[in-house]
C-alpha cells in the first residue's frame, strides 16, 4: 500500500481550507477597496452623472489638444466645493446637474470652436454638481474616506474617458471627419440628456 | 424505439406550443424598447434614413450637420411629447417629412445650409414628439431616451452610407430613386394606405 508523504498532504490541506486572501483589500479585514469601488459605481453607474462627465470630457476635446490639463483642476474645485455643499442639497439637484450636462453636450454639438472661459466655467460646474448628486443630503464625513476617493475618482474617470477618445478621434481620423464624429456624439448626450430631463418633469 | 415510445414523441411534437422566450414580443426593457421604436415604424426609418441621404446631395457640411441637428431638435419634441403638450397634427407632420424629404432628394434640391436645418429640425420636432409620447412608462425612462437616440442616429448613419453611392458614376441615380421610394412610403401614410 502506498501512503501520501507528509509534504503533499501539507499541500492538500492547504489547498481544501484556503483562508480569504486579504493582499489588496487596502486593510486587512476592513471592506475599504469595497467601499471605494461603491463609491465610484456611484458617479459612474448613475446615468445623471455620467452623462454629464461624458459630455464635459468630449467638449474639452473639442476645445483643445490637452485641454484637459487646464479644465480638469477647475473640474476638482467644483468636486471640492460639491463635498462642501453636498449637506444642503435636495433632490433637484439631479435636475441642475443634468442641465449643465444638456448644456455642455448643446454647445459641444452646435459650435465650431469651443471658448476658453465656457469650457472652464463648465468643468467647474460640472465638478460641483456631480458630486453634490453623488453625496446629496450626506453630512461632512459621515460616509469613509474609502467612499470620497472613490467618488472623486469615478466622476474624473468619464471625463478623461471622454476627453481621450474625443483626442484620439481627433488626432487620427482625418480632420473632416473627426471633428464631426465628435460632435455628433455630443448632440446624442445632448438628445439623451434633454429626454430626461422631461422624465423629471413628468 | 418502441411504439408507446414513438406515439409519445409524436404527440409532444404535435400538440406542444410554440415556446415565446426569445420573440421579441414585449421588449421588457427601456433601452430595447426605445432603440425598436424609431426602427418598428417605417414612416420614422424613411425619414431618418432621407435625413442622410439628402445630406449627401447637399455635400459637406451639410451630411454631417443636418445629423447633428436632428437628434437636438427631436428631443425637444420628445421633451413636448412626454411633458403631454399637444402638438397639432403629428402625425401628418411625420408623413409628410417622408414626402417631402423624398421628393427633396430626388429633385436632388441643394439648399442653403440654414434652410436644410430648419426643415430637417421642423420634422424632427414631428418626431421627436411621437416618440415621447408613446413612451412606455412602465420600463425605465432613461434606457428608453438613450436607445432611442441611438437608433435614430445609426439610422442617419445608414442613410449617410447609402448617400455616399452618390460618388459613383450610376450612384446619383440609384440615391434619387432611394429618395422616390421614401416619397412613396411618405405618401402611403399621408393618405393611409399603409
Amino acid at each position: 500500500m502506498v501512503y501520501p508523504s507528509r509534504s503533499i498532504l501539507l499541500l492538500l490541506t492547504s489547498v481544501l481550507l484556503p483562508n480569504l486572501a486579504v493582499a489588496h483589500s487596502f486593510g486587512a479585514g476592513t471592506d475599504q477597496f469595497a467601499s471605494f469601488v461603491e463609491g465610484a459605481s456611484v458617479v459612474i453607474f448613475d446615468q445623471v452623472t455620467l452623462f454629464a462627465t461624458l459630455s464635459l470630457g468630449l467638449m474639452i476635446a473639442l476645445w483643445k489638444n490637452r485641454g484637459v490639463v487646464q479644465a480638469l483642476p477647475l473640474f476638482v474645485v467644483g468636486l471640492v466645493l460639491g463635498f462642501l455643499l453636498a449637506p444642503s442639497v435636495t433632490t433637484w439637484v439631479m435636475m441642475g446637474a443634468t442641465v449643465v450636462g444638456a448644456i455642455t453636450a448643446t454647445l459641444g454639438a452646435s459650435l465650431n470652436q469651443q471658448f476658453k472661459p465656457l469650457t472652464l466655467i463648465l468643468a467647474l460646474f460640472t465638478g460641483l454638481l456631480v458630486q453634490m448628486v453623488s453625496l446629496e443630503g450626506h453630512v461632512w464625513m459621515e460616509l469613509s474616506v474609502s467612499i470620497y476617493v472613490g467618488v472623486t475618482l469615478g466622476a474624473i474617470l468619464p471625463v478623461m474617458l471622454g476627453a481621450a477618445t474625443g483626442e484620439l478621434l481627433l488626432e487620427k481620423l482625418p480632420a473632416t471627419f473627426s471633428r464631426i464624429a465628435v460632435r455628433v456624439a455630443c448632440s446624442w448626450l445632448a438628445a439623451i440628456q434633454i429626454m430626461m430631463l422631461a422624465f423629471f418633469s413628468h | 424505439m418502441t411504439i408507446k415510445q414513438l406515439a409519445t414523441a409524436l404527440s409532444l411534437m404535435i400538440f406542444s406550443s410554440m415556446a415565446f422566450a426569445h420573440t421579441g414580443e414585449g421588449i421588457n426593457t427601456g433601452f430595447a424598447s426605445g432603440f425598436w421604436h424609431p426602427i418598428m415604424g417605417w414612416d420614422h426609418v424613411v425619414a431618418m434614413v432621407a435625413v442622410g441621404l439628402w445630406g449627401a446631395f447637399l455635400g459637406a457640411p451639410a451630411i454631417w450637420i443636418l445629423p447633428v441637428v436632428f437628434p437636438l431638435v427631436m428631443a425637444i419634441g420628445g421633451a413636448l411629447g412626454i411633458a403631454g403638450m399637444p402638438l397639432p397634427a403629428v402625425e401628418t407632420g411625420i408623413a409628410l417629412s417622408g414626402v417631402v424629404l423624398g421628393l427633396l432628394i430626388v429633385f436632388a434640391v441643394k439648399a442653403p445650409l440654414w434652410i436644410a436645418a430648419v426643415i430637417v429640425g421642423i420634422f424632427a420636432i414631428f418626431h421627436g414628439h411621437a416618440h415621447g409620447t408613446e413612451f412606455p412608462t412602465e420600463f425605465n425612462a432613461y434606457g428608453y431616451a438613450v436607445g432611442f437616440v441611438i437608433a435614430t442616429g445609426l439610422l442617419h448613419l445608414i442613410g449617410i452610407a447609402f448617400g455616399f453611392l452618390t460618388k459613383l458614376d450610376f450612384g446619383a441615380s440609384l440615391v434619387r430613386l432611394g429618395g422616390a421610394i421614401i416619397a412613396l412610403v411618405g405618401a402611403g401614410y399621408l393618405f393611409g394606405v399603409l
